[in-house]
């Protein structure tokens, strides 16, 4: 995995436009929300585990839970704030040979390059979403456990994703560059 | 002009080069599948084509195969099948049980690393082993064999491993190329021995059970590490002047014992997984939540004993959430694109075409996997590993099968391969994070490292990898054995 710090010269000290910070709040309101579901996933297996072990009573429900809630969430919703952070995996081995400049506008045009094909995701990822709530998906599992409203977490998920990557491109064209590019930490793989 | 600025230059002319290359191969590759009447395993072919443009052009891996394969689906099967894919793909990918082990370990590996316990691994390997020629890089080699076993996360280990072994190496008067290679090796060990993230993509990427995938990991990674530990004794006893002998003569027994309890909650946290798993009490999910929570339990006292208070806890608590999260979405955004990928590989048919021409060829199960050396070597050189290890899984899974080898195998051969490449020029990941440990004063001891000696350290440790890999080869039973002896769930 790889940052863009590589292209971080020092920009123009000015202050970033406030849609830019709307996104940015909104990738980090998302990463609450993932890490809430990280957290909740936790519990909800650890339940289960010491229930079966200690009482012979599994938590009821468990890989339904784990599988059609807490993971799309956990998922879904650190997207966008994986992108403001610089964290998602890019391979920058070419980039960095390029002058800045052209740099910068590579990557601000093939982001938006991404920024469509996400939006087209979102827009897919909706619909399929209203289809579920119209019917009230739920699993086939017993009882059943409902489904439906997880699904909306892709197109939200996706949409975020979308922002927050167009807003990078924004950094590049206008010489602000990704914020978290500048104290990327690295990742955990 | 100076001498410094002429290379970058020259690096920044041929940069820019490959990129109008590339560009022309991206327009020519889109044209071709839009407007242009193909067979289908050529789309498919210039499916990866794309997919490898995209990707060197910055975009996000995942949402560059992504792009790539809803391109190749228009063209293989018309916007019908484009709609239905691009509908559930993005829930379906991150919607899965066996996948939901990929938070827990990341998150178990964090707040080991972030609590400070994975510090006294090298301490007691050096106490216990720093007698033996090349003692204190063997230590640093088995520190990373152990902390492999508690945690899925090579970079963590290297950092843990790098900032306290290197200027001890060097202190005791250790060539820089051997301390920094022995580093960057241990590290590579995270990825084979479980918990290994790799393993559990590779599992779900080839849809295979998880316990039994990482419990494939386990006897190739022990002997990786004495691999390893054997080419440095050997190196230090040819030659001395590599790692003169360190003088333990104060290291007492008690000493060594004491040392010892300063790894029982790691040695915890490895009986609970890798326990667990061979015993068949737990799931790989349910084995990383107990992890987990051993992780936080002996972390949160190892911050107390230390005398770090509350505040401690809870900022260990939320660095390794924050890692956690932006580690698992990395990971899935690429799950997604490879998804996608998968099913226009498959319509494609290039799996089935390489089949046939493996078979054609006469290529044999040997032959097919030291071809696949040579490439895997080639693609690490400027691929991620995670990216080169899904971009390739669609298109060779069957193929390899159709000759007989075993899914399970071919995963510890990938992951093996894959953190080879983590060690090798221009995209030697690893070597860049142990050349930035290794470019601070403290631990260089205030003389320079270049990234030349790194690379030039870690190139024997590359080597022995391959050579294990050339032994699993030939004694594919080193790989099986384990997960058909055990009764995981």
């Amino acid at each position: 995995m790889t940052d863009t710090r590589a292209a971080s010269a020092p920009g123009p000290r000015r202050p970033e436009p406030g849609f830019l910070k709307l996104v940015d709040l909104l990738s980090k309101g998302l990463a609450l929300i993932a890490a809430f579901a990280l957290v909740l996933l936790a519990i909800n297996v650890l339940v289960d585990v010491t229930g079966r072990a200690a009482m012979n009573r599994p938590y009821p429900g468990t890989l339904e839970y784990t599988q059609n809630w807490w993971m799309p969430t956990l998922t879904l919703m650190a997207f966008a704030f994986t992108e403001w952070k610089q964290e998602h995996i890019k391979v920058t081995i070419l980039l960095d040979t390029l002058p800045l400049m052209m740099r910068r506008m590579v990557e601000g045009i093939f982001g938006l390059i991404a920024t469509a094909l996400l939006l087209a995701l979102t827009y897919h990822g909706f619909n399929e979403a209203m289809d579920a709530a119209a019917i009230g998906k739920t699993t086939s599992s017993s009882p059943p456990v409902a489904v439906w409203p997880f699904m909306f977490m892709a197109p939200v998920g996706v949409f975020a994703l979308a922002l927050q990557t167009a807003a990078t491109s924004y950094r590049y064209f206008a010489g602000f560059l990704p914020i978290a590019a500048l104290h990327a930490e690295g990742e955990a793989v | 002009m100076t001498d410094a600025t002429l290379p970058s230059r020259v690096a920044s002319r041929i940069g820019v080069t490959i990129f109008v290359i590339g560009l022309i191969v991206a327009a020519g590759s889109l044209y071709a599948m839009l407007f242009a009447d193909l067979a289908k395993e050529v789309t498919g072919i210039l499916i990866v084509v794309l997919s490898i443009v995209l990707l060197l052009m910055g975009i996000p891996v995942g949402v560059a195969m992504l792009g790539a394969a809803v391109v190749g689906l228009y063209s293989l099967s018309g916007a019908r099948v484009v709609r239905s894919t691009m509908e559930s793909v993005a829930f379906d990918a991150t919607a899965s049980w066996s996948l939901s082990v990929i938070p827990m370990f990341i998150l178990m590996g964090m707040l080991l690393w972030k609590s400070g316990l994975t510090t006294s691994a090298f301490g007691a390997a050096r106490v216990w082993l720093g007698w033996m020629p090349g003692g204190l890089a063997v230590a640093t080699n088995f520190a990373g064999a152990a902390l492999a076993a508690s945690s899925g996360s090579t970079i963590g280990i290297t950092y843990a491993l790098g900032r306290v072994s290197i200027p001890e190496m060097l202190k005791a008067g250790y060539n820089p190329q051997l301390a920094v290679g022995s580093v960057a090796a241990a590290g590579t060990l995270g990825q084979i021995i479980p918990p290994s993230l790799l393993l559990v993509v590779y599992a779900g990427a080839a849809s295979l059970p998880v316990g039994q995938q990482l419990l494939a990991g386990v006897i190739p990674g022990l002997l990786l590490a004495f691999a390893f530990a054997a080419m440095i004794v050997i190196s230090a006893k040819l030659r001395p002047g590599l790692a003169p002998r360190v003088d333990m003569s104060g290291v007492t027994w008690s000493m060594r014992w004491q040392s010892l309890m300063d790894v029982v909650p790691i040695a915890i946290v490895v009986i609970i997984v890798i326990g667990g798993l061979f015993a068949g009490i737990f799931t790989a999910t349910e084995a990383g939540v107990c992890g987990m929570f051993a992780a936080l339990i002996l972390g949160g006292i190892h911050q107390l004993r230390i005398g770090a208070g509350l505040g401690a806890i809870w900022r260990m608590v939320r660095d390794s959430v924050v890692g956690t999260l932006t580690g698992t979405a990395s990971v899935f955004l690429l799950i997604v694109g490879v998804a996608v990928l998968t099913r226009a590989m498959a319509l494609s048919q290039v799996p089935n075409f390489i089949a046939t021409e493996v078979a054609e060829l006469g290529l044999g199960r040997i032959e097919l996997l030291f071809i696949l050396i040579v490439a895997y070597l080639i693609l690490g050189m400027f691929m991620d590993t995670l990216a080169m290890m899904l971009l390739t899984i669609p298109v060779l899974l069957a193929p390899l099968i159709s000759v007989g080898v075993d899914p399970l195998w071919f995963g510890v051969f990938l992951v093996v391969m894959a953190e080879v490449g983590l060690l090798t020029p221009p995209l030697g990941i690893l070597t860049f994070i142990v050349h930035r440990i290794a470019s601070d004063p403290e631990a260089n001891l205030g003389k320079p490292i270049s990234l030349g000696t790194v690379f030039l350290g870690v190139l024997p440790f590359a080597l022995t990898a391959i050579a294990v890999v050339v032994l699993l080869i030939f004694v594919p039973e080193i790989v099986t054995w384990l997960p058909g002896a055990s009764t995981t769930r």
